[in-house]
C-alpha cells in the first residue's frame, strides 16, 4: 500500500501511497502529499464539479473529521448511503479520517477523561468514546483513519502528559479491537513536548498492528526548535510507515513552509493543514515561486503590498484596477478566468465567489509546492531546496523576530 | 429614432403564450426565460426578509465557518436602521448568496444574468467597470447581461429615499450625505456598465398604495422615459427597455402602455408588481399589459420568480422574468421541486437517502442525498452553493420546458403541468382565464390562489406554498402517480 521510492540525504523521502477508492478504483498518491482539508467531506468552498479542475491525482486525497457529521447525520444513515465515497459521489478520491480538525472540532484537554476524548464542536463540547468513534468510522468507511488521541498542550504537567500517552495507547487498542472496516489504521502518537514520552508512545504504537502513525499534539504551544527532536523521536522507527502530521499554523506561511519542510526532513509523508482555509478566509492568495532551486537568490521581488513575498492580500486597494491574474501563467481555474481586480471587488462586497476562487488558486498553488518538494527529493536535492527556501526568506524572518521582540505584530503572524 | 440591437423572432405560439428567440449583442436567448441575479449582494427584495429570518441567518453565520460580529437587533431601532441592519446581515452572509462560478452558470443554462446597478455603482463603481472594459469583461461572463435602473433598490432599500421630478434623492449608505439619481445619470451609469439590456428609471410605488400617488408616478415614469432615451449614448450596443407603471388601475396602465409604445422601444417591462398585491390583481395587470404591448417586442415582468407565476405569466404572453427567490430560498435551506418546495432543514430529511428531486438531472441531484444536504444547509457555505445550483437548474429547466412546450403547441399541457401541479389547476385556471379574460371568475380558483401565501408544512418537511390547503388534503392528490411528497 505504501512504498518509498526515493530518499534524499537524511530522512526526507518520497513514495507512493496506493489506495482503493469507492467502486474499487485505484488511486496512487505521491508523497510527501497534502491532505486537502474539508468540511463534511467537501472542501469549504470548492463544489464537487469544480474539484476535477485541481491538479490530479495530487488533489485526490481528502481529510475529514467524522465529528463534523454529528451535526445532523447519524452513522445509520451514513451506512445506508454506503459510506462517505458513495455519499459524496467521489469515487476517485481517498478519504483520511482524523477525529479533530483544526477549525471547528478542536480537542479540549480539560474535558478529556479516562472514558473518552473531549472536543469543542459546533454542537457544543462532546466526549467521544472509542465505541462511538468506531461506529462513525465503520459507517463512513474511510481509506485511512487515525485513532482517538488525548492531545495536550506543551505546558501541561509531566503527570498529565504521561497520562495522555497511556490513554492514547489504550484507546488505540480499543479502536483496533472494535474496527470492522478495511481502512488503514493510523495509530495516534502524543506526548506533548517531552521527547521521552513521544518515544515511549511511538514504541507502544509500533508494537500494534498499524499501517501508519498520526502525530498529534503539535502546534499546541511547543516552539519550532523543540519540534525537530520531537518529530525525530517518533519518525526514527521503520521505513515503511506513513505519517500524518497536522500542522496548524494560522496565517503564517513562512513558519508553515518551514513546518512542512521540517516535517519532511524528519520523514513525514502526509500533511493535514488548515493553511489554505486560513489564507482563503483572510483574502490571501499564494504567489511564491516554488521552483526555488532554479531561481537566483539575488532576484528579489518588490515587496507586494498587503502581504509578503509569499502571499498577497487581495483586499488591498492596490488590486482595484489590476487586471492581471493572481499568478501569471498559473493554470488554475481562478487565474485562467478572473483578474485580481474582480476578486478584490468580490471580497469588498462579500461575495462567496471570492472564497471559491481563492480556495481553488491556493490549493492549486500549494499542491505545486509539494510537487516541487517531491521533485527535489527525487533529484536528491531536498536539503538544498530547504536551505534555499530559508535563505529567500531570511530577511523576513529577521524582521519578524525584531517585531516580536518589540512586541509588535509582524507580517508573518 | 431608435436603432435596435435586438432581434426578437417568435418561433411558436399557443394561445397567448409565445416562444421566441431573442438575439442580443452577447447571446442568442430562448424565451420564456428566467434571469438570475448575477452580481453583487442580492437586491432589495432579499433584504425585505422578515426579522426572524434575518436573525436566524445571523445566528447561522455566527455558527458557520465565517464568523461575523453579531449586532443585537433591538425593537426600538427605526425601520431604516432595521433595513440597513438586514442588509448588513445579507452582506455578512457573504455569499451564502449564490457562490456559483460563471462556468457553472453557463453549464446550468443561464442565458442572461442581472446586475444590480445600485450595488455596482457603489462598488466597484461604474467608472471602474468602464475603465476595465465593461461588466462582461470584468466578471468574465460571455453571455447576456441586464442591469436595472437602480431606482427600485434605492426606494426599497433606503426608506429615506425621496422622489421628485428631478430624480430619486437618497442618503448615501457610504457617508449619509443626500444624493440624487436622475434618469440621465441612471442611463449614464448603465452605459458605462455595458449590459445588453438596460432599464429606464421609473417612479416606483407599491401596488398596495392607492390614490393620486399612483397616477403621479405613472405620468412621471412617462416623462422620465424621454429623458432616458435622450441620455442613452449606446443605442447600437444596449437595448433600453421602458417600464409600464400604473399600479392596479387598468386605465393608468393603459395610458402608460400607449405612451411607451409610442416611443418604439426595443422592449417593455411590466413594473410595480410582486409587491404584496394578491394573485388575481397581479395576473390581471400582466394580462392587460401583454394584450396591448406590441407583438414583436419582448415583455419582461420585473421581480417575478415563483415557478407558478412564471408559468402563468408565460401563458399570458410574457417572455422574461427575474428574481432572487431561487438563490435566496436556497440560503434558508429550501429546494424547489416539481411538487412545491422541500425544506432541507427539516428533521425528516436527516435520514432521507433520496436525491432532492429524483427526476432532476442536475449535478446535485445526481450525486447527493437529502440527508447529506440536510447536514450542510444553513451551517456550511457548501449547503447554499449546492442548493442554489439545484434551484437555478430547476428554474432553467422550467423556462426551457415552457419554451419547447409552447413550440410543440402543448402549452399548458395537461400532462406536463399536471405533473408539476397535480390538481391540473394551472391549466384549468389559464384556460378559463384565456376564455373569459378578466375579471377572473370568482369562486374556486381565486379562492384557492388567495391561499398562496399560506404555507402548508408536512411532517416530512415538504411545504407547498402555491397550493391550497383543500387540494393537498385530497386523497387523489396524495395517491396519484406523482413522486411521493414525503
Ligand atoms: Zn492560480
Ligand atoms: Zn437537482
Amino acid at each position: 500500500m505504501f512504498t518509498v521510492k526515493a530518499w534524499s540525504k537524511g530522512r526526507a523521502r518520497s513514495g507512493i501511497l496506493q489506495i482503493v477508492g469507492g467502486s474499487s478504483c485505484e488511486i496512487a498518491i505521491e508523497t510527501p502529499a497534502l491532505l486537502l482539508s474539508t468540511r463534511k467531506g467537501l472542501p469549504a468552498f470548492i463544489s464537487p464539479d469544480l474539484l476535477p479542475s485541481l491538479p490530479s491525482p495530487d488533489s485526490h486525497i481528502l481529510q475529514f473529521s467524522p465529528l463534523h457529521f454529528l451535526e445532523g447525520l447519524t452513522p445509520e444513515t451514513m451506512a445506508n448511503c454506503g459510506g462517505l465515497h458513495q455519499m459524496l459521489g467521489l469515487h476517485e478520491y481517498g478519504f483520511a479520517a482524523v477525529p479533530r480538525d483544526s477549525i471547528v472540532c478542536l480537542p479540549e484537554c480539560n474535558g478529556t477523561n479516562k472514558i473518552g476524548a473531549s472536543f469543542e464542536t459546533p454542537c457544543g463540547r462532546l466526549l467521544i468514546k472509542s465505541l462511538e468513534y468506531m461506529k462513525m468510522i465503520s459507517s463512513m468507511k474511510p481509506n485511512l483513519w487515525a485513532t482517538l488521541a488525548d492531545e495536550v498542550p506543551a505546558w501541561v504537567s509531566i503527570k498529565r502528559n504521561k497520562n495522555s500517552v497511556d490513554r492514547t495507547v489504550r484507546w488505540l487498542d480499543e479502536c483496533i479491537a472494535l474496527s470492522s472496516t478495511g481502512g488503514a489504521v493510523f495509530g495516534a502518537i502524543v506526548g506533548g513536548s517531552s521527547v521521552e514520552e513521544r518515544r515511549r508512545c511511538a514504541q507502544e504504537v509500533a508494537k500494534r498492528n498499524v499501517s501508519g502513525y498520526w502525530l498529534g499534539g503539535f502546534g499546541l504551544g511547543e516552539s519550532m526548535d523543540e519540534r525537530s527532536p520531537l518529530l525525530n523521536a517518533v519518525t526514527c522507527m521503520g521505513s515503511d510507515l506513513r505519517i500524518i502530521y497536522p500542522s496548524k499554523s494560522r496565517g503564517r506561511f513562512v513558519a508553515l513552509g518551514f513546518q512542512v519542510l521540517q516535517g519532511i526532513a524528519s520523514g513525514v509523508d502526509l500533511f493535514d493543514s488548515t493553511y489554505i482555509y486560513d489564507l482563503t478566509i483572510g483574502g490571501f492568495a499564494l504567489i511564491f515561486p516554488f521552483d526555488q532551486i532554479e531561481r537566483n537568490v539575488s532576484d528579489s521581488q518588490p515587496s507586494a503590498i498587503g502581504g509578503d513575498q509569499t502571499k498577497i492580500n487581495l483586499k488591498a486597494t492596490v488590486y482595484r484596477k489590476d487586471i492581471s491574474p493572481i499568478v501569471d501563467g498559473c493554470s488554475c481555474y481562478a487565474c485562467q478566468n478572473h483578474t485580481k481586480a474582480y476578486i478584490n471587488h468580490l471580497l469588498n462586497v462579500h461575495e462567496m465567489l471570492a472564497q471559491i476562487l481563492l480556495e481553488i488558486h491556493n490549493t492549486h498553488h500549494y499542491l505545486g509546492f509539494f510537487r516541487a518538494i517531491r521533485q527535489a527529493i527525487k533529484e536528491g536535492k531536498f536539503e538544498q531546496f530547504r536551505q534555499q527556501f530559508i535563505e529567500n526568506r531570511r530577511h523576513q524572518i529577521f524582521a519578524a523576530s525584531l517585531a516580536h521582540q518589540a512586541g509588535k505584530s509582524c507580517t508573518l503572524c | 429614432i431608435c436603432v435596435f440591437c435586438l432581434l426578437h423572432q417568435i418561433l411558436g405560439r399557443f394561445n397567448r403564450a409565445r416562444a421566441a428567440q431573442l438575439t442580443l449583442p452577447h447571446f442568442v436567448c430562448q424565451t420564456p426565460l428566467f434571469m438570475p441575479v448575477g452580481t453583487q449582494v442580492p437586491g432589495c427584495k432579499c433584504c425585505i426578509v422578515t426579522v426572524a429570518e434575518a436573525f436566524q441567518n445571523i445566528v447561522n453565520v455566527c455558527n458557520g465557518p465565517l464568523r461575523y460580529p453579531l449586532r443585537p437587533l433591538r425593537n426600538t431601532e427605526t425601520a431604516v436602521t432595521r433595513v440597513n441592519f438586514l442588509h448588513t446581515a445579507e452582506a455578512g452572509v457573504t455569499g451564502t448568496i449564490k457562490g456559483l462560478t460563471t462556468s457553472q452558470l453557463e453549464e446550468i443554462g443561464c442565458q442572461i444574468i442581472l446586475g444590480n446597478t445600485y450595488h455596482l455603482a457603489l462598488r466597484p463603481t461604474s467608472e471602474l467597470i468602464d475603465e476595465l472594459g465593461g461588466l462582461h469583461k470584468f466578471m468574465n461572463w460571455p453571455r447576456a447581461l441586464l442591469t436595472d435602473s437602480g431606482g427600485f433598490q434605492m426606494v426599497s432599500l433606503l426608506h429615506l429615499a425621496d422622489i421628485t421630478e428631478k430624480g430619486v434623492t437618497f442618503q448615501s449608505p457610504v457617508d449619509g450625505k443626500p444624493m440624487l439619481l436622475t434618469p440621465e445619470e441612471s442611463i449614464q451609469i448603465q452605459n458605462r456598465i455595458g449590459a445588453d439590456i438596460i432599464m429606464a428609471l421609473d417612479d416606483v410605488v407599491r401596488t398596495t398604495i392607492t390614490g393620486p400617488r399612483i397616477e403621479e408616478a405613472m405620468y412621471r415614469t412617462l416623462r422620465w422615459i424621454d429623458r432616458c432615451i435622450e441620455a442613452h449614448k449606446r443605442p447600437n450596443e444596449q437595448n433600453l427597455f421602458g417600464i409600464v407603471q400604473g399600479g392596479l388601475d387598468p386605465v393608468l396602465r393603459d395610458i402608460c402602455v400607449r405612451g411607451l409604445v409610442d416611443r418604439n422601444l426595443p422592449g417593455y417591462a411590466i413594473g410595480g408588481l410582486s409587491g404584496g398585491e394578491d394573485k388575481d390583481s397581479f395576473w390581471r395587470v400582466v394580462a392587460q399589459c401583454t394584450a396591448s404591448l406590441p407583438e414583436d417586442k419582448p415583455r419582461y415582468v420585473m421581480g417575478v420568480g415563483y415557478p407558478l407565476d412564471i408559468v402563468v405569466c408565460s401563458a399570458l404572453g410574457a417572455d422574461m422574468y427575474d428574481c432572487v427567490y431561487p438563490t435566496r430560498t436556497a440560503r434558508f435551506g429550501t429546494a424547489l421541486i416539481p411538487e412545491g418546495v422541500l425544506k432541507l432543514k427539516h428533521r425528516a430529511m436527516a435520514d432521507d437517502t433520496r436525491p432532492i428531486d429524483p427526476t432532476c438531472m442536475c449535478m446535485v441531484c445526481k450525486n447527493y442525498t437529502r440527508a447529506y444536504i440536510h447536514c450542510l444547509v444553513t451551517k456550511d457555505a457548501m449547503g447554499s452553493q449546492l442548493l442554489s445550483y439545484h434551484n437555478l437548474y430547476y428554474m432553467m429547466k422550467l423556462s426551457n420546458d415552457l419554451h419547447s412546450s409552447i413550440i410543440e403547441g402543448q402549452f399548458p399541457d395537461g400532462e406536463l403541468y399536471a405533473y408539476m401541479y397535480p390538481l391540473q389547476s394551472i391549466s384549468e385556471v389559464i384556460f378559463i382565464w384565456l376564455t373569459l379574460h378578466f375579471p377572473l371568475p370568482a369562486g374556486l380558483y381565486v379562492a384557492s390562489y388567495r391561499k398562496c401565501s399560506q404555507r402548508v408544512m408536512f411532517p416530512s418537511g415538504s411545504a407547498m406554498p402555491w397550493r391550497s390547503l383543500e387540494s393537498i388534503s385530497l386523497p387523489a392528490v396524495l395517491n396519484s402517480q406523482h413522486p411521493n411528497i414525503e
